[in-house]
This record gives structure tokens, sequence and C-alpha cells, in this order.
């Protein structure tokens, strides 16, 4: 098992510049999270690290060893693609034998290793079968398989569920989760699903337009986001960012509401913000209570366990979602009365930075 | 739609491919001429590899095959045709030709199959003109460039030769571009797949290119198979020896100018042998050769 | 367009293509190479005295009567097989495609003639045509016909027009019937719905649709014609009687292999080699999307 570390790494195609410099370091037996939309540059990170792209610039040193010039294959890690990338012709007991043979391991230790791995994964009967004959789920299984029996220093995967229907996936999810409980490996997981990052992450690395947005442990990434963009980005609902002007003490916001500023907020009067309040952190205003703010309904979602609720904060206002608990009815047309219960965010308007006074 | 073309199939649901009554009949009897068309001269000429000169000679001549199968191809095979040309035995001349055939096509096979590699999985600088280079061959056919060609055959001491007759046809454009074209579908996490499983590149075309390329080999043997075994401008300029003949430059040369003097029924048993072996091949790999046919033109 | 993962060796792909590149070098550019510089050369059959002669031998070539009947008659030749190989094929598969029972049968029959020299099936039909023992050559004469393609040029015409379209029946049979397949049973049972009758479907849906598969196959229906029939002609005409069925690749060997005209062939290579290529240009200009690189 060993730290991987990524120092000042670039990289760009050509002209086109797709990663602007990324500095992180990942501990031994860590499981981090890449998380980030389409085309931010997590994959290519991801490649950089396996060693399938040279990074422009930069190092990334693996178990203390600088291994940009080392090959994929000499530098002792493993990774399960996102199209699982099975050898078509060949069955999952040879897909995964594949690489051992190549480096020369005798077969009784081959057969060794595939077992074991073939029993963590579930995939008993099955390795005699080519992956035509296996089903989505299984053939993911078998991917992982292939990158376990390499014991490899670290592990990465490139968004390996994301082909999965929804039930397999929560499934899958799950039972990755558990395979790391017990194999302990460090492991870098690229996906664009929050869930996956915040389930199965010891800590998230939030990347945007090939910039690292934000480094933290899950809750610390959802609680305190550093930047607009991760506010919006995790969580779901999405936060609401609603944009607004400091202005004595409070935030305005377009058709005459103000919200207060949330304390330790460092914003001078004048500048323009954009507040964030999260969906989960409204909810009706007990008796007596003086409401934050008021929501005209325009549109109910009635889910069961939640009901999400659409509407504006006035007229010329912004809009604004809340997520409220599954028993409440409300109608289209009706005038919520909604207290904050959670914190308020609040981040500079041009750079998405959370404005915050130090500690 | 699956379940409606199945139905259909079926014959339970009316495509507008099937009518009923008055035109189902049409597709029937255009198929039946088709079939005869194609199939009745060559039931002929069987027939006419069964009889005797004498019956060939007396005009028309039978339309039943006659008594003289045995005869006329053991004949053939073992002495070749007797008349104005000396034969060798139709035997050797169908060794010959599949001699030439099966080398021809495994050397095209070989070499394409190679060069594709190389165009899709490598970048090295001469790539694209080489590229260039075979897709130009597609416009050169031997027959435009006859004499130069010989002449370079022919200077390189290579008349008459199993070597001349065989190496000049081994570099295939098509088969070059058909091979390129399959290995462009291959996915590109394979080949990282394979990267990572510590495999380098002939490896990885041993164990995961040419088991993938296994159908467009098969459709190309067919192919090839046939090509070869029907080159005939070719042998006809380079072997000057008779017993290098292959099976189908020997019978231009048994029919001489076609006269009634001729050897027919040896020339007609010798035409059946020479139809026989690529028939065999492409009814056998049939499929597999239709859809490798219509992918290489493509 | 190589949007592909490629591996870093440098040495490797020479080595790879180094076969190909060899044979292709020394026989396909030299020797193209060659035509066209002996094509601008005038030498006696010893290459004895050799001068350079510019574009003497084309001007010769160009106006030489019989090569430019020859180049009529090879225009004519292909414009008859192409069509003759071609509508029946058509037919063919179209009724090919509407049987679905007995299908494998009917295409394995059609299919042997593919896998036939053309030169073979050439003897085939000199065979059938014999006016001596030819049992079709003997219908014609009891049917009141003087058939004799050994002096008649019109004849022989004939009879390798035949031979070379009934060849090539199979390879378009084929072509169409893929392109047939290839087109969406749903078009056309909308257009039912529509109240197409089926002649209407056909000419207003499949026929468009076929298009591509139609003109691929009209080019090469005319390179097959040029090029392919060579061994066709030698078999069984020799391009006579008088020369009735001489077309040009024949006329090209004739006079370099025969008449030892090396210059006026060369001249006669370099034009085949600008037609092909002219050919097969359209083709790809017309299929263009269809090649990558």
């Amino acid at each position: 098992m060993a730290r991987v570390a990524l120092v000042g790494i670039r990289k760009a195609f050509g002209e086109v510049p797709v990663i602007h410099g990324v500095d992180c370091e990942i501990a031994d037996r860590e499981f981090v999270a890449v998380l980030g939309p389409s085309g931010c540059g997590k994959s290519t990170l991801l490649r950089i690290i396996a060693g399938l792209e040279r990074p422009t610039a930069g190092e990334v040193v693996i178990d203390g060893r600088r291994v940009n010039d080392v090959e994929p294959k000499d530098r002792n890690i493993a990774m399960v693609f996102q199209n699982y990338a099975l050898y078509p012709h060949m069955t999952a007991y040879d897909n995964m034998a594949y690489g051992l043979r190549i480096r020369g391991m005798d077969r009784a230790q081959i057969a060794g290793r595939v077992t074991r791995a073939a029993d963590t994964l579930a995939l008993g009967g099955l390795l005699l079968r080519t992956p035509r004959h296996l089903s989505g789920g299984q053939r993911q299984r078998v991917a992982m398989g292939r990158a376990i029996v390499r014991e490899p220093q670290v592990f990465l995967f490139d968004e390996p569920l994301s082909n999965l229907d929804a039930t397999l996936r929560v499934q899958m999810r799950i039972e990755l989760k558990k395979l790391h409980m017990s194999l302990g490996a460090t492991s870098i997981f690229v996906t664009h699903d929050q869930v996956e990052a915040m389930t199965l992450g010891d800590r998230l690395l939030v990347m945007h337009a090939g910039r690292v947005e934000q480094v933290g442990r899950p809750l610390e990434v959802y609680g305190r986001p550093a930047t607009a963009f991760v506010a919006g980005f995790i969580g779901s609902p999405a936060m609401n960012l609603l944009d607004g002007r400091v202005d004595a003490g409070a935030v305005a916001l377009a058709g005459g509401v103000r919200v207060a500023l949330p304390p330790g907020a460092a914003a001078e009067r004048g500048r323009s913000v954009v507040l964030g309040i999260r969906p989960e952190h409204l909810a009706p205003v007990t008796d007596g209570g003086r409401p934050d703010v008021t929501l005209a309904v325009e549109l109910v979602e009635a889910l069961g366990a939640d009901t999400v609720v659409h509407g504006r904060l006035g007229d010329g206002a912004p809009a604004l979602t809340a997520r409220l608990p599954g028993h409440l009815r409300v109608t289209t047309g009706q005038r919520l009365a909604l207290a904050i219960t959670g914190p308020v965010h609040l981040f500079d308007a041009a750079s998405g930075l959370r404005l915050e006074r130090g500690p | 739609m699956a379940t409606v073309d199945a139905l259909a199939a079926r014959g339970a649901v009316g495509t507008p491919g099937r009518r009923r009554g008055r035109t189902d009949w049409l597709p029937h009897v255009v198929i039946w001429v088709g079939m005869l068309v194609t199939a009745f001269p060559l039931y002929l000429i069987f027939v006419a590899s069964t009889l005797t000169p004498q019956e060939i000679a007396q005009a028309p001549m039978p339309l039943v095959p006659g008594d003289r199968l045995v005869e006329n191809y053991s004949k053939a095979l073992v002495t070749g045709a007797t008349g104005r040309y000396l034969s060798p035995p139709v035997g050797r001349m169908m060794l010959n030709s599949l001699l030439m055939a099966l080398v021809i096509t495994f050397g095209k096979i070989v070499v394409s199959v190679l060069s594709a590699y190389a165009v899709v999985f490598f970048a090295f600088r001469l790539r694209m003109v080489f590229f260039w280079m075979i897709f130009i061959t597609l416009m050169l056919p031997v027959e435009v460039r006859i004499l130069p060609t010989y002449k370079v055959v022919s200077d390189l001491g290579l008349i008459n030769s199993f070597t001349g007759l065989t190496l000049p046809l081994m570099a295939s454009a098509t088969a070059t571009l058909l091979f390129r074209q399959f290995f462009l579908t291959i996915p590109d996490e394979l080949v990282e797949a394979a990267k990572m499983d510590g495999a380098g590149p002939m490896r990885f075309f041993r164990d995961v290119v040419l088991p993938l390329s296994r159908t467009n080999i098969a459709a190309l043997f067919v192919i090839l198979f046939i090509y070869g075994w029907n080159q005939y401008l070719w042998p006809l300029l380079i072997t000057t020896s008779n017993s290098m003949d292959t099976i189908v430059i020997g019978i231009k040369k048994m029919i001489g100018t076609g006269d009634a003097l001729t050897d027919w029924h040896t020339v007609m048993a010798t035409t059946m042998l020479a139809i026989l072996p690529p028939v065999v091949v492409v009814v056998l790999m049939q499929r597999a050769f239709i859809r490798g046919l219509v992918e290489t033109e493509k | 367009m190589r949007r592909k993962v490629i591996f870093n060796n440098k040495v490797l792909p020479y080595v790879l293509v180094a076969p190909q590149l060899a044979i292709t070098l020394v026989f396909f550019f030299w020797p193209a190479g060659q035509a066209v510089y002996m094509s601008v050369l005038q030498q006696d059959a010893f290459g004895e005295s050799v001068r350079f002669a510019g574009l003497a031998n084309f001007a010769y070539v160009l106006a030489d009567p019989d090569y430019v009947k020859a180049l009529w008659r090879t225009a004519y030749f292909s414009v008859a097989v192409t069509a003759l190989s071609l509508v029946p094929a058509l037919v063919l598969a179209v009724m090919a495609d509407r049987v679905i029972r007995g299908g494998t049968v009917y295409k394995t029959i059609v299919i042997v003639p593919y896998a036939i020299a053309p030169a073979v099936a050439g003897v085939l039909w000199l065979f059938l045509f014999n006016p001596s023992v030819g049992v079709i050559a003997y219908g014609l004469r009891a049917a009141g016909v003087p058939w004799n393609p050994t002096l008649e040029g019109a004849h022989a015409m004939i009879l390798v027009i035949i031979a070379a379209s009934w060849k090539h029946v199979s390879y378009a049979f084929l072509f169409f019937l893929a392109g047939l397949q290839a087109i969406p049973r749903s078009l056309l049972e909308a257009a039912a719905i529509d109240g197409a009758s089926e002649a209407r479907r056909f000419w207003a849906i499949v026929f468009p649709l076929l298009s591509p598969t139609t003109f691929f196959l009209l080019v090469v229906g005319v390179v097959y014609a040029f090029f392919d029939t060579f061994g066709l002609i030698h078999a069984v005409t020799a391009g006579g009687p008088a020369k009735a069925t001489e077309i040009l690749v024949y006329k090209v060997y004739y006079d370099g292999v025969h008449a030892l005209d090396l210059g006026g062939s060369s001249a006669q290579s370099v034009i085949l080699m600008a037609i092909v290529i002219a050919l097969t240009a359209i083709q790809f200009r017309y299929i263009e999307r269809k090649v990558h690189y």
C-alpha cells in the first residue's frame, strides 16, 4: 500500500489546457473520490496517475518514487475501466489471469490468486464464461477481480459504476465500500455522481474545469463548501444559490427580499455575492416564529419521504427550492413561511470563493 | 420492430414485401429463373464431362449425363489432354493452382494484418505516406502495368519461379484496409487494459487482436483464395514451362482456338475440376464470406 | 482519424510495414513509374536505340484508328456488361429479399459464378455457343440464326458480353441484397400504411436508398469490364475475330507482348491508369464519408 502525491500537475492537449495545476496528497490506505462534472479533467488526471497520459508539467509520486517516466505496468497499480475493458474472447478466469501470466507467475500461484479474488467478489461459478455471457454487474466484478489479483499498491477506478442501472449501482456501491473496508488499499475513484463520492470517499477531491475546487472529508465538503461551484454540486436537490448584494448586515436579493448575513461572513457593504441555502435547511415556521423567507409555491414534488417544493420568494424575487418532511401537505399557490434551519453560505459573486472571516 | 418482423417472417402479419394472392408466385418464378440461368450452364458442362468425344461432336449433345464420368476425370487428372496441347496431368495443375492460391492467400493475410496493425496502433512519421501509398495501389491492377512488372520480375530472375508467381501478388490494399477498418473498432480501453496488464504491442497483437480478427480472416481467406486460384494474366506471363501451368491457364491452352478438334470432354472435365475447389470454399464459408465481401468494399 | 490509444515503439512499426512496403515499391510503384517512363520513350524491340519522344507515343496512340475503335469498343462492352449484370442482379435481389424460406439455397447457387474465373466462365460459354458442338448454338441455328462467333465480330462480342455478365451477376446480387436488407422495414411499413402501392414503394423508397450501392456497383462493374475480363477475352476470342473483341486492356497486352510495341503499349498503360484513377476517385468522392483515415 502506498501514498500518492500529485505535484503541480498540468496537462494540455496541443493548445488546449485541460488541467491547470493540481496538487494533492493521498495517504496510505485512503479512498479518495475525485468528483466533478463531465469534462472537468478528472479522468485525465486519473490516466496521468496511471501512466496512460504524460503530464505537461508536474510530478506523480507513488510510494515516494517519482513515476513520471515509468510505464503503467511498472507502477504497481491496477485500474478498473468505465466500460470494464474485458478481453471479449477470453473467459473471466483468463481475463483476470492475463496480467499475471505476462509477469511469468506460475500456474498454481495464479490459480490461487484468481480463486481468492473470485470468492471475494462472489464470481464462483462464472469463471469459465466469456464476457458476452455475463451481466453488466458480473462483468464489472470481473474487471475488479482483474485489478485485485495484481495486489497493487494503488487502485484506480474510472467511473466504474456509470454503466450500471440504478439499482445495481446502489448495490455495487455498497459492495465496493465493503471491499475497501476489507482490502484497505489506497484507492482513487473518479465519478460524476456525488452520492457515490460521498458514500465511498474518505476524502473528496472536487474538480471543475481542470482545477481542484476543494479537497476534504465528505461532510466537510457538504457543510463548508469552499466555492459556489462545490456548493451547487454537492447535495440533491442542489443548494439554492441566490444573487444579491451586501447591505447593512444583510444580503439584499432581487424583489426586495433580505436575508441576514451569516455570522463569520467577511463581506463589505456593496459587494456582489451569492447566497447559498440548502433546500433541506428550510422548514415551516413553528407557531409564533418569525419567518426568514416566504415562499410562493409554484410546483410540488410529493416524493413520499420528502416533499420538494419549488417556488419564488415573491414577485421579481429569486426562485427557491425547499425540501420539507414528506407528511406535509403543500399546494401550489400557497404561501409558505419558512425558517432557515441550517448554515447560510456566502460566496463572492465574481470568484465564487467562500467569504468567511479566518479562524 | 422486432416482434412485427418476427410475425411477418412467419407470415402471420402482412409486410409490404409479401403479398397474398396474385403476385405471390412472382418472386418464386423469378428466383427459379435465376437459379436456372446460373445452374443450367454448369449442369451442361458437367454433362459434357461425362460423355465421349463422339457424343459431344454430334450436335446437339445429350442433355443427360453419360457414362464416362470416371474415365474422363481420371484421364484428365492423370494424363491431361491429348489433343493438340499436351498438358501436364490435371492433377498436377490443380496442385499448382492450390499451392499458388494458398501461398498468395496466407502471404497477403500476413502482410496485410501486420501493416494494418502498424498503421492503427502506432504513430510514426511515414504513417500517412504509407497509408496513401497503399490506397493508391487500389488503382493499379496488374493489367495496367503488365510490361514493366514483367520486366522487374525478369530482372530479379524470378521468371518461371514459384516466388515470381506469388510474391508480387502479396501486397493487397483491400486486405490492409479491411483489417485497418476493423482494428479501428477495437476500444481504446482494451488497449489500455492490456498496457496495464503489462502486454507489449506484439503480445497484444498475438493475444488480443488476432483472436478478435478471426471472422475477418475467415472472410478474407475465401475472397483471397478465389482471387489466387483464378489468377490468369500473371501466371500467363510468368510461367514458361508447362509443368508450372495452373489449371485455369491449362484450360485455355487446351482449347487452343476453340474449334471442334478440341478434346471437349477432357476440357469440360478439367473445367469442372477447376471450378470445384473455389466453389466448395465459397459454399462452406458462405456466411463469413458474404459478410467480409460487403465489409471490404465499403 | 486516429483518435486512438497507441503504443510508443519507434522502430517496431517500420518493421511491421516493411513487407508490404517492399512488395509495393518493387512490384507496384517501380513498374508503374517504368510504364510512365517507357511511355515517353521510343525504342526498338531489342532496346538498342532509345530516344526521348515526349508525348509522341500518346499522340500516336490516340490518333491510331485501331486504338480509338478499341476505346469505343471497350466503352460499349463495359456499358453492356454493367447493365446486363446489374439489372438482373437487382431483380434477383429484390425477389430474394422477399422469400424467407429456401433463401440460403438460392443464395448459394447464385453465388457460384463469383468463384469461377472469368477465363473459365468464358470457356464455359464458348462451349455452349460453339458453332459445331454447342447446345445453344444448335438451338440458334435451328431458329434460323446464322450463328458464328469465329467469323462474325458481332457474334463474338455478344458471346463475351454474355459470359462476362453471367459471371458478374453474383457479385452485384450479393451487394444489392445486403443493401436491401439494410433498409429498415419500418420505412416500408409506414409507406404501406400511407397507401403506397408496391411499385410506388420500390421507386420512391427502396431505389433511392439503394443509390449508394448502385453507384458503387456501377463503378465496380465498369472496372470489372475494363480489367478483370482480360482472361475471358484472351481465352475465348484473343481479341478477334479481326479485333472485334479487342478491348483496351487486351490491346495493351497484345501490343506489348506480341507486337512488341513497347512505347505504344506503355502509353496505353498510362492512359488506362488515368482512367482507373479517375474512376476510383469518383467512387471515393461520392462515398467519401465511408472512408476514414
